[in-house]
């Protein structure tokens, strides 16, 4: 996927975070409040998000470790130093640098970036120290230390009688909130004193837990010492069996079933929801409550992470599947192919993956008939006898791209021009001015057919529409590339799971859309009269920017805003075309659903969104509400935006 | 007319059951946001407990009316529990509807179906909306 076109996007938004976290950060270091801290935070999140998408790793690294050390810092699990101050500054004008080594075009790098990182990350793995306890150090390193391949790392169980201070956070969600610390200690194996027992009046502030912990003693001792909330401890290291499952370095493993899973992903992302809502709906707190509304905050996000994790399923799984259809056919073509995956261990949302089964047996049936040569045919080409297909999968950031790649005799651009123009798609004068890459898209347009090269098997053209059209729907991008004679390569770009989609807001009228802003250009504001908007600067080439209305696509009443509004600018098979809204409505991560029966099969929408404030946002499908070559050539074009 | 657990639904001119097993319950009127270039029959889209919900026109459906100033959303049953009827009429849930006179029996199944159909009969691209 060419990413530089989502460089610009992603400048302006970088600067404007960057802006803001600068003056946050500058506030924290005289005095700093918790505001600054809460705004910061909120900024470094964003960065992150946006540096991950882009694939700018040391950038989305550092902005990961200081939105964490920010999280532990509101929720009081580390305390605001001098040293803390100076290292968030610095952290935040790395980040500024490595943006404007990406505004320069360099490699988006910065030689400080790693070392802040890691100072970031050794700051929060210290916990704050508990009043009383100010010289007490933790005796053991703090990261736990990574085992030697091959040697699991030995663990130890822990009895700990726990007696909290008076001053704890009352009730069970202090406790529960106190708990959840164990995390960074081992794994809490057992709580013998039942949770329901401490909002009774008559608790008496003492826990039994067992810890099963790869620290030793003094390193628990230590930390528990440091622990806000815990006035004692007592304990005793618990003779345990070697565990044969962590003995043997293995993890373990439970069958989950998938319904389960995706109720589970629906329950986290709508528990989100209400806390931003109630976030939104208490105001500003006193200084206890919004600790603990944060330390909710994160313990919901930690949730849906965990949850969206556990759904990711190997590509691994459906190799089998993919090789079987590929080997089939080439049998009964009388071809000889071999399907390369070098690496199936990248994860995918198991729904997405699910979903991708269909479009990439689709492609690798296309690329045994159509791109390889029968093998004699090879042979007189100078190729080895057999084929090559090869599928890579890898990751960057939150997007995965899957690229399947023959080494066949490739896409006759001119010939899909040609074509194209005998069955009436497209006017001759426009299917010159493709480009090559735009031409070989041409095969993605519905209805479209070579008849040279449809056979019984796959009629290229015929599905690849359908392809691309999944592509899109699951919020990623498709291209495809092609040499004459050396082959041809398919790439499927898209989101890692059906978390988060980075979208656009939008309104036409009174209504709220949201686009995915994978399939954004750039936006352009509009001058003119509204009836006859001009979008200034739009072909770079000075050609006129085709314009439709969003209002006028979807059958919305026209709109009566005055001011001429925006231009989204598409990117379509023929060229850019600028559609037309009231107002853009900033970035937004949203969770889209897909529509259900009995819209499933509107095309124009992706699906719906539920925002924080409870409004729905409809989330467009650009590739649907674009027309096509066909359409234009029928007088369907969209208005010419030439003053 | 069939007997069983069901609900009944009375609008302006007639009396309608749904079999109980084909509901899943009975939700409060939210605000609806109209989904453009909707088929025919679909109100709109609303929440209920952050989930998206699809809100049928079951008047418009009946060729039917409202029946008094009460609303509800009667949330399907499985495999579409993510689509609700708009019932602007009393509703009642019965044990048995055997001895209810002049029932017709609404199949919401088929409903969706029907609803969907005539998305899938649409030409799609060159069916504009009028502007």
């Amino acid at each position: 996927m060419d990413m530089s076109r989502y460089r610009a996007l992603f400048l302006s938004e970088a600067r404007e975070h960057l802006r803001a976290a600068t003056e946050h950060a500058g506030q924290l270091e005289s005095g700093g409040n918790a505001e600054a801290l809460r705004s910061l935070f909120r900024h470094a999140h964003s960065l992150k998000g946006m540096a991950a998408t882009m694939g700018y790793d040391a950038m989305a690294g550092l902005a990961h470790a200081a939105e964490d050390l920010l999280a532990a810092l509101r929720g009081g699990e580390t305390a605001l130093t001098g040293e803390l101050r100076e290292l968030l500054r610095d952290s935040v004008a790395c980040i500024g640098r490595i943006v404007e080594s990406v505004e320069m075009e360099r490699c988006p790098e910065d030689p400080g970036a790693e070392a802040l990182t890691r100072r970031l990350k050794e700051h929060l793995a210290q916990p704050a120290a508990a009043p009383g306890a100010e010289n007490l150090r933790p005796a053991v390193p703090l990261e736990s230390p990574e085992p030697a391949a091959g040697t699991p790392a030995a663990t130890t169980a822990f009895d700990i009688d726990l007696r909290l201070s008076n001053e704890r956070d009352t009730g069970a969600g202090g406790v529960v909130s106190l708990l959840s610390r164990f995390g960074e200690l081992g794994r809490l194996e057992t709580v013998e004193t039942p949770l329901t027992s401490l909002d009774a009046p008559d608790f008496d502030g003492s826990l039994k837990l067992q810890l099963i912990s790869e620290l030793e003693r003094p390193g628990i001792e230590a930390r528990l010492a440091a622990m806000p909330g815990v006035a004692g401890f007592e304990i005793r290291e618990h003779p345990r069996a070697p565990d044969p499952v962590v003995e043997s370095g293995e993890r373990t493993w439970m069958r989950v079933r998938a319904d389960l899973l995706d109720h589970q992903l629906e329950d986290a992302a709508e528990l989100m929801l209400q806390h931003s809502r109630l976030s939104a709906a208490l105001g500003e707190l006193p200084p206890e409550a919004a600790r603990h509304l944060d330390r909710v905050e994160l313990l919901v996000r930690r949730l849906f992470g965990n949850v969206v994790e556990m759904r990711l399923v190997p590509f691994e799984s459906v190799v089998e599947q993919l090789e079987h259809g590929t080997r089939d056919l080439a049998t009964r073509l009388g071809k000889e192919v071999e399907l390369e995956i070098p690496d199936t261990k990248v994860r995918l949302d198991r729904s997405l993956l699910e979903r991708l089964v269909d479009p990439l047996l689709h492609i690798l049936r296309n690329a045994v008939d159509h791109g390889i040569e029968a093998p004699d045919d090879r042979e007189a080409a100078g190729k080895p006898r057999h084929g090559r297909i090869g599928i890579q999968v890898d990751r960057r950031g939150d997007q995965v791209r899957i690229r399947v790649r023959d080494d066949g005799r490739g896409i006759d651009g001119e010939q899909l021009r040609r074509r194209a123009v005998e069955q009436g798609l497209m006017a001759p004068d426009d299917a010159a001015r493709l480009s090559q890459a735009e031409s070989l898209l041409l095969v993605t347009l519905p209805g479209f057919s070579t008849a040279e090269t449809t056979t019984e098997v796959s009629g290229r053209g015929v599905g690849m529409d359908a392809v691309r059209h999944r592509v899109e729907s699951l919020g990623g991008r498709f291209d495809l590339r092609s040499i004459l004679g050396e082959g041809s390569e398919m790439e499927m770009s898209l989101p890692l799971s059906m978390a988060a989609v980075p979208a656009l807001m939008l309104r036409s009228g009174e209504r709220l859309f949201a686009v995915p802003i994978a399939s954004v250009e750039r936006g352009i504001r509009l001058e003119g009269p509204r009836g006859r908007p001009v979008a200034p600067g739009a072909g770079e080439d000075g050609s006129a920017l085709p314009l439709i209305d969003l209002a006028e696509r979807l059958g919305l009443p026209a709109s009566d805003q005055e001011e001429p509004g925006w231009a989204l600018v598409l990117p379509t098979e023929a060229g850019s075309t600028g559609l037309i809204v009231d107002e853009l409505l900033g970035r937004r991560g949203l969770i889209v659903r897909p529509l259900e029966a009995p819209l499933k099969g509107l095309r124009e929408y992706s699906g719906a969104a539920l925002l924080e404030d409870g409004r729905i946002a409809l989330v467009l499908d650009p590739t649907e509400l674009i027309p096509t070559g066909a359409e234009w050539a029928a007088g369907d074009a969209p208005q010419d935006s030439r003053p | 007319m069939s007997g069983g657990r069901a609900l009944l639904i009375g609008l302006e001119r007639n009396r309608y059951r749904i079999d109980a097993g084909a509901i899943d319950g009975l939700v409060p009127t939210a605000s609806i946001v109209p989904v453009p270039r909707a088929p025919r029959g679909v109100l709109g889209l609303t929440e209920w407990r952050g989930r998206l919900l699809t809100v049928i026109d079951l008047p418009l459906i009946l060729d039917e009316r409202p029946n008094g100033d009460a609303a509800c959303l009667v949330r399907l049953a499985s495999p579409h529990a993510s689509t609700a009827l708009f019932v602007p009429g009393p509703v009642r849930l019965v044990d048995d509807t055997a001895d209810v006179r002049q029932l017709e029996t609404i199949d919401p199944v088929r409903l969706v179906e029907a609803i969907e159909l005539r998305l899938r009969s649409r030409p799609f691209r060159g069916n504009r909306g009028v502007a």
